[in-house]
């Protein structure tokens, strides 16, 4: 048995190694920042290019790789896009899918251990995560939609934000998705108008209504948000102070107290959820008659035939629902094939990519003229809201202030789930 | 100098699992020792954050109406629930198939055995389904005539689906060790107690379960630490409130950004953990009458 000293030797030995090995890591790491920087000094400084000097570069550089996320037919059309732009440029396209929060984590890890060439040329994101990289340091901070051909046919509102977040133009927007009210046309003959109608038709229509967790649910927060604005106005948040907001500041008082009371006439009051697919199978099995919903899960679960098509139909709330998320790309700070990821930003906002979001899935284009060139046979199938993007744009345009959605979203728990 | 070289020999004893030691202090010890050191504030994950110490995370945890202590108590409720459940089926599934004795009998205990190659998550969603409003329990209760409207059993505030297949996947785990303990008692014991008149209840009661008490507590225990600290579990299946503390550490982290608050979290859950892990076996031990 060993003395208290050995142990005690032993110990300290071991300390003395663990904190020699940890110094010798630092200073090696130190030097490698030391020879980056020198690397970087002796680099000439760049000039604007033209967008042909772009795509010379881009397919000098030869390879994009490129971080997407979401479902399976997301990856699947992620792909299929990929092929497309590889056989048009000649560039190769290196898909990664995974989600946004790991890829966004890596961005952090590299920019904390101090790299300045890396793997990752362009990410597929929302706005949140968006933001969390701005703040990080992860985002290559140069105006991409100022040199893109093809941003002119983005709304200009999309330029420099996405859900209020500002993006200086780092976010070129990439697709235009839209939470409906979906209700079943076997069950219910009048849904409810708007959502001053809602609560009312609720009450009629006791257990028949449900919105998933909007913690677990993009359509339920993006009602929640709509809530906010039906409720407060649209114009107390929009554009307020942008990417400054405090709304921890925010009561919400009528808000949740309009929430409690619809809950008392929803589905298993206290209920919700866990997610967009769970409250869109409720709706598959005739549970809820009427839930908000975003119009590519309807398409989804239709084209997987686990929803009858000839018993749905999707609408539009008067005065409206928040349009979006504008989910879209960014480039990092250590891409190492810039060009070839503004050239594919810029493949994506082309008419032929943007028709195929509405024949190939089912969200609407950022190019809103893409839309009336669209087959009529598509433009009039079941997961369009009525009316399709003509009619979404005849109505107020609500986007998403993620700011006081995310604090919408933490207060709903403590409000209406814990009530 | 016999002495000197009698330690030199203690001590390169030691050196020679210096390696070993220190493997383990990475793989273990400093990810602990991270998760602590950062729920201070310093060392922050996210670059461009300062690395200040603070103790306003751990004020945030124990406020009087925050979500944390909530659910830490569901969390902890719900799981001795479940390890209650688990270890008495588990016991009395291995008792069973420690006395039976019948052609397939092996195939009939292969199939108990199977929630133990199932994934939690893989698990969790196939609970779901059946477990649901349309599901195939509520299915079958509406078709007897049972119920009128669906039973809610997922989603709900008392954690039922998070119980029931918590237990669905640990039973198999309690009876195979279960069922290792008793296969290693002298079977002259039975014997004995059968010479002496005893029924099988009163020998489960005398006998079995006295001297396999050991094996009962170190599967519960295992069995509670497993699902305290679980995700995937009752991120499918529990409701929107109460939740886990685990899906709370999940939104605060990966929703909100709020890195530093899950590190307080982790590190309570740690405690947590430790300390009803310890309370528990200084308990089961009195009670089973050891020092």
């Amino acid at each position: 048995m060993a003395s208290k000293r050995e142990i005690a030797l032993v110990a300290i030995i071991i300390i003395l190694l663990i904190t020699n090995i940890y110094a010798f890591s630092q200073s090696a790491k130190v030097a490698t920042l030391e020879k980056e920087l020198a690397e970087l000094k002796a680099k000439p400084i760049v000039t604007s290019p033209t967008w042909d000097d772009i795509v010379a570069k881009a397919k000098e550089e030869g390879t994009v790789i490129f971080y997407g996320y979401g479902d399976e037919f997301m990856k699947k059309f992620f792909l299929d896009r990929s092929a497309e732009f590889e056989a048009k440029y000649g560039i190769k396209v290196e898909y990664h899918h995974g989600d946004w929060f790991s890829t966004v984590e890596k961005l952090k890890a590299d920019k904390a251990a101090g790299k300045t060439v890396g793997d990752v040329d362009l990410v597929f994101l929302w706005s949140k995560p968006f933001a969390d990289a701005w703040e990080a340091g992860t985002v290559w901070q140069y105006d991409v939609m100022s040199i893109l051909p093809n941003a002119k046919t983005v709304p200009y509102e999309l330029w420099y934000q996405t859900d209020f977040f500002p993006t200086y133009g780092a976010m070129v927007p990439g697709v235009w998705w839209q939470v409906g009210f979906v209700y079943r046309t076997d069950k219910v003959t009048n849904p409810p108008k708007s959502l001053d109608e809602l609560l009312d038709w609720c009450k009629a229509n006791p257990g028949r209504f449900t919105y998933c967790d909007p913690n677990k649910g993009g359509s339920g927060h993006t009602f929640l948000m709509t809530l906010i604005y039906w409720m407060y106005g649209y114009d107390t948040y929009a554009w307020k102070d942008l990417g400054k907001v405090n709304p921890a500041k925010e009561n919400w008082t009528s808000l949740w107290n309009y929430l409690n009371e619809l809950e008392k006439y929803m589905y298993h009051p206290g209920e919700y959820p866990a997610g967009n697919m769970a409250a869109m199978e409720l709706l598959a099995a005739g549970e809820v008659w009427l839930e908000p919903q975003w119009m590519d899960i309807v398409w989804d679960q239709v084209k997987a035939g686990r929803l009858d098509p000839s018993v749905i139909k999707v609408y539009i709330p008067e005065p409206t629902i928040c349009a979006g998320g504008f989910d879209g790309f960014m480039i990092p700070w250590y891409a190492p094939h810039k060009e070839a990821a503004m050239l594919y930003m810029n493949f994506w906002l082309s008419e032929e990519t943007q028709m195929k979001l509405i024949t190939d899935w089912a969200v609407y284009p950022l190019n809103t003229e893409v839309w009336k060139k669209a087959p009529a046979d598509i433009k009039a199938q079941v997961w369009w809201p009525e009316g399709g993007l003509d009619a979404m744009l005849q109505r107020p345009l609500w986007f998403r202030h993620a700011l006081y959605m995310y604090d919408a979203m933490s207060k709903w728990t403590d409000e209406v789930a814990r009530k | 100098m016999k002495k000197l070289l009698e330690k030199l020999k203690k001590i390169s004893l030691a050196l020679y699992f210096a390696p070993l030691f220190i493997f383990y202090g990475f793989i273990f010890a400093y990810p602990i020792f991270l998760t602590f050191v950062r729920s201070f504030g310093l060392f922050p994950v996210t670059p461009k954050t300062p690395s200040e110490f603070t103790l306003k995370y751990y004020f945030e945890f124990f406020q009087p109406n925050s979500v944390y202590i909530p659910s830490l108590w569901f969390s902890f409720w719900n799981s001795v629930v479940t390890t209650f459940i688990a270890a008495i089926f588990g016991y009395l599934v291995a008792l069973y198939f420690f006395k039976a004795n019948y052609p397939g009998k092996k195939t009939v205990s292969a199939l108990f055995k199977s929630p133990l190659f199932v994934p939690y998550l893989v698990g969790a969603f196939m609970w779901m389904e059946i477990l649901a409003a349309h599901g195939y329990v509520n299915g079958f209760l509406k078709s007897l005539g049972l119920i009128n409207q669906p039973l809610r059993l997922i989603w709900d505030p008392y954690g039922i689906g998070i119980i029931i297949a918590n237990v669905w996947m640990n039973v198999a785990f309690m009876s195979t060790l279960m069922l290792g303990a008793l296969e290693s008692l002298n079977p002259d014991l039975t014997y004995a107690a059968r010479n002496l008149g005893a029924g099988t209840w009163t020998i489960v009661r005398k006998i079995y379960f006295p001297l396999t008490l050991p094996a009962f507590l170190a599967g519960s225990i295992l069995i509670f630490v497993g699902i305290f600290g679980a995700f995937s579990v009752p991120f499918v299946l529990g409701g929107s409130w109460p939740k886990y503390l685990s899906v709370v550490i999940y939104e605060d982290v990966v929703e909100h950004g709020k890195w530093v608050q899950g590190y307080v979290s982790a590190v309570i859950y740690i405690i947590s953990a430790v300390i009803l892990t310890y309370v528990y076996t200084i308990l089961m031990r009195r009670m089973a009458g050891r020092k």
